[in-house]
């Protein structure tokens, strides 16, 4: 079931009403409706039901495994078992094709494996550490499919998902929480289909006839490739966040304003925060982190940022993209600190470009189709974008206000670009992040018109609208 | 403060849900798709026979109903309706794949149950693999039996533009008719130059392709039109194989695929006639009709001329097949078109003579 759809809004309606109904008299008994809530949207996914017991089974080992493991250790067997059972699994249904060179491959892979890996492996290494030492309520199920985060994450930390479960708030939110989880739906879900699958259009048919791009056409299409990105899975994050909220949950901050980065060390301090501070805490660290001299941390953080790559994706480009980032990081910390002497715009536009053009590898089907995309952004010349390009972008919006105001006739390709862009970069360098924004939220009939009105014209544009992009990792 | 909250919250609900119910009372009001009901008090506008089909065979009576690709997009109801007596609907899903035929014959006989299904299976469509990729898409939530998703074309809003365009366009005069809906013969000249300049000739392929080719994908296509003959043995499929244009066999044999052609079409034959309530009529193979390249467009569409000249021939029982006759008939095509000579086709003189004998004004004369 796609957050982004009519089905979703109603599951989740109805998830909300029963649960925190049942909340209000018994926690538990709420606590396992909204498993069973949870259960019902995997079973729901495609083959959600094979899914499931895989992902079960991994819940068994994790279990078996921290009750093994019992307080602070390092190498336990039962940890590295049960570490090598989730990583096999993962690497079986995802890389079979990749290792084989594509002689087997499986045709299927549980929704949401690579994110459930994961935070197995975090909730492992936090209960092997101390870090977390689990109770006897804590309910790994719930915790594993958690229908907000199940498919995409964030990856929770079992100490920012437990201890909430027995705290106040959880299935008796107070207005001001429903307040703040519906303004994140309303955004998540107007970036989402207003935005990102807008950018979308436009990246798909550049995309699909890249030899004819000129150099501002292939830069719109690489810019919007970078917006698409990051209004999808900051706009699922935020639906996310907000469904948790209506729950009276907690997610962790995922994404904080990225592009307003001025390093590339900063920016991965504000994309994926979650998936960083996992693999700077269960990978990074263990490797030795900075620890061991300037060689080995800049090696280790190669392999970090490879190992990134490589789970985005079972391919050459997610390699390349993901070693793009970490040799980025290694030469800044090389740099030292004269980078940070630079013109602040200088340094905002060395690290914007450089995301721009690591995301074209992340895009492409191939190594030579991202090197085809680069040549044309250098060299395609200088003609105007060429009206293919926005086939389809607000195809039934520009026809109805064609048809409303037909003097603006002339004028709709460029106000197209104009406003996609303009509001595009606006909302993605301006406002602080919707999940911060969500503790300081007041209510005011401004805000409330522009919500109204966003999710109304996103409802109705819900049929037809593409799935989350990284409901694919 | 604990109030504006919930004031708040209750506010944004109400007004999401009255703006939503608003544009789902618009798009049920207009009926764009003419799903619930035929309008009656403006005209219809044809925009997508995805989209609009469900609605057409729901409630539109009918007693013949034809169905087909673009092929048979120039047939006009009332003429069906003359020919066949009763009523007539004319469903068409241009490029249409049988799984789709299938989604529009489902919803027809959950609605009504016709007299005939005039069906034009087009010899392209025939040998295509479902799997080839779909351009376009179906609305099944248009065509299944699921009220609840119906919920997808109330809040749309590309139905919710449509419904705009309908009350625009009845506004401006430009309603149109059951029978003209979808038709665009209007807007072509149909002429060999036109349907020349639109056909590729292909080089000559070195290989033929082998005769069992397309059998796989004949066989899952033709199961679909064999599970509606067995489903509804009270009605009378009269099945056609439209009239592509002589250029249509150049090009299959200029491709090596003559032999894969008409293996597929006597597939088709042997699979079809076994049904007692089929009617198998053989059009693709009838001269008159497409060696007239002046009846085109390009290598396969014809004008609605030919479609009128199909219906009558349809009712007087020409260019039927049957059990008895459609090898001989294959056979004797196979042989005329194997040898028939092309490249007349682009001789000048050729088409000074065909001027001539068809009473052109002669204004010019080819050099010899």
């Amino acid at each position: 079931m796609n957050f982004q759809s009519i089905a979703f809004l109603a599951f989740l309606a109805l998830t909300a009403a029963v649960c925190l109904a049942a909340g209000r008299s018994s926690r538990r008994r709420g606590m396992l409706l909204l498993g069973a809530a949870s259960a019902v949207f995997y079973l729901l996914a495609p083959r959600g039901a094979a899914g499931m017991l895989v992902l079960l089974l991994g819940c068994g080992v994790t279990k078996w495994a921290a009750e093994r493991i019992a307080g602070p250790c390092r190498r336990h067997p039962a940890l590295v078992a049960a570490c090598v059972y989730h990583i096999a699994v993962l690497a079986v249904f995802k890389y079979t094709g990749f290792f084989t060179g594509g002689a087997l491959s499986m045709e299927w892979a549980p929704v949401g494996l690579s994110f459930f890996t994961f935070q197995q492996l975090w909730y492992l290494k936090e209960v092997c550490t101390g870090q977390y030492v689990p109770a006897r309520e804590d309910s790994l199920v719930l915790y594993s499919f958690f229908f907000p985060t199940v498919t995409s994450g964030p990856i929770l930390k079992p100490q920012a998902f437990f201890p909430q479960l027995r705290e106040g708030r959880f299935l008796h939110p107070e207005w001001a929480d429903i307040a703040a989880g519906l303004y994140a739906i309303c955004c998540g879900t107007m970036k989402k289909v207003l935005l990102a699958d807008a950018f979308g259009v436009v990246v798909n048919n550049g995309w699909g006839r890249l030899g004819e791009l000129s150099a501002p056409a292939a830069w719109l299409v690489v810019l919007g490739y970078t917006l698409q990105l990051y209004f999808d899975f900051s706009g699922y994050c935020d639906i996310a966040a907000g469904s948790a909220r209506l729950l009276g949950l907690r997610l962790p901050v995922n994404f904080n304003s990225p592009y307003r980065s001025l390093s590339v060390g900063e920016f991965w301090k504000r994309w994926h925060i979650t998936l960083t501070s996992f693999l700077r805490e269960c990978l990074y660290i263990p490797l030795g982190g900075s620890r061991k001299g300037a060689a080995r941390t800049y090696l280790n953080i190669l392999v970090v940022f490879l190992i990134s790559g490589f789970w985005h994706g079972a391919g050459w480009t997610f390699l390349v993209w993901g070693a793009l980032h970490g040799l980025a990081q290694a030469a800044e910390r090389a740099w030292g600190p004269g980078r940070e002497r630079l013109p602040v715009w200088l340094r905002w536009g060395l690290t914007f470009l450089f995301v721009n053009a690591a995301w074209v590898f992340f895009r492409a089907p191939d190594l030579s189709g991202a090197a085809d995309l680069l040549g044309r952004a250098v060299a395609g010349g200088f003609a105007k974008p060429q009206e293919w390009l926005l086939a389809g972008l607000y195809g039934k919006e520009i026809n109805a206000v064609e048809m409303l105001v037909p003097a603006v006739r002339s004028w709709t390709n460029i106000l197209r670009v104009v406003i996609l862009y303009g509001v595009g970069l606006l909302a993605a360098l301006w406002p602080r992040n919707t999940v911060a924004r969500m503790d300081t939220f007041r209510p005011t009939i401004w805000r409330g018109a522009v919500l109204v009105a966003g999710m109304v014209w996103s409802v109705l544009s819900f049929t037809g609208i593409a799935t989350f992009i990284y409901s694919n990792f | 403060m604990k109030q504006a909250y919930r004031r708040w919250v209750c506010g944004l609900l109400a007004a999401v849900l009255a703006l939503l119910t608003l544009c789902a009372a618009v798009v049920y009001t207009v009926d764009p798709c003419l799903y619930y009901r035929m309008p009656e008090t403006w005209d219809p506008v044809f925009f997508s026979e995805r989209y609009q089909a469900a609605g057409l065979v729901r409630n539109v009576p009918a007693d013949t109903v034809v169905l087909g690709t673009s092929m048979v997009a120039n047939y006009r109801a009332g003429q069906v309706a003359e020919t066949f007596g009763g009523t007539a609907v004319r469903v068409t899903l241009p490029d249409g794949y049988f799984s789709e035929f299938d989604q529009v014959m489902t919803a027809l006989y959950r609605k009504q149950n016709p007299k005939r299904v005039v069906f034009g299976l087009d010899a392209n469509i025939l040998m295509r693999d479902e799997d080839g990729g779909h351009d376009a898409v179906m609305p099944d939530y248009l065509y299944n039996e699921n009220p609840l998703d119906d919920v997808k074309y109330l809040l749309n809003k590309d139905t919710l533009y449509y419904s705009l365009y309908v009350l625009m366009a009845n506004r401006w005069g430009q309603g149109q008719t059951l029978d003209e809906g979808f038709t665009w013969d209007g807007d072509i000249w149909w002429n060999h130059m036109t349907a020349l300049e639109e056909y590729q000739r292909p080089e000559i392929a070195t290989q033929q392709l082998a005769a069992e080719a397309y059998a796989g994908q004949v066989e899952e296509n033709l199961q679909v039109v064999t599970g509606w003959l067995a489903a509804h043995p009270d009605t009378e499929f009269d099945i056609f194989f439209p009239p592509y244009s002589l250029l249509y066999w150049d090009k299959t044999i200029r491709q090596g695929h003559t032999d894969a052609v008409f293996a597929a079409l006597e597939q088709a034959c042997w699979t079809l006639l076994r049904y007692d309530n089929v009617r198998l009529f053989g059009f693709l193979f009838d001269r008159e009709i497409t060696e007239d390249l002046d009846n085109y467009c390009d290598y396969v569409h014809h004008s609605g001329q030919v479609c009128t000249e199909i219906l009558q021939k349809m009712a007087a029982g020409e260019m039927e097949l049957t059990a008895e006759s459609w090898e001989k008939t294959l056979a004797n095509w196979r042989e005329f078109v194997v040898h028939y000579d092309y490249d007349k086709f682009w001789t000048d003189a050729f088409w000074w003579k065909w001027n001539i004998d068809h009473g052109a004004p002669v204004v010019w004369k080819p050099a010899v």
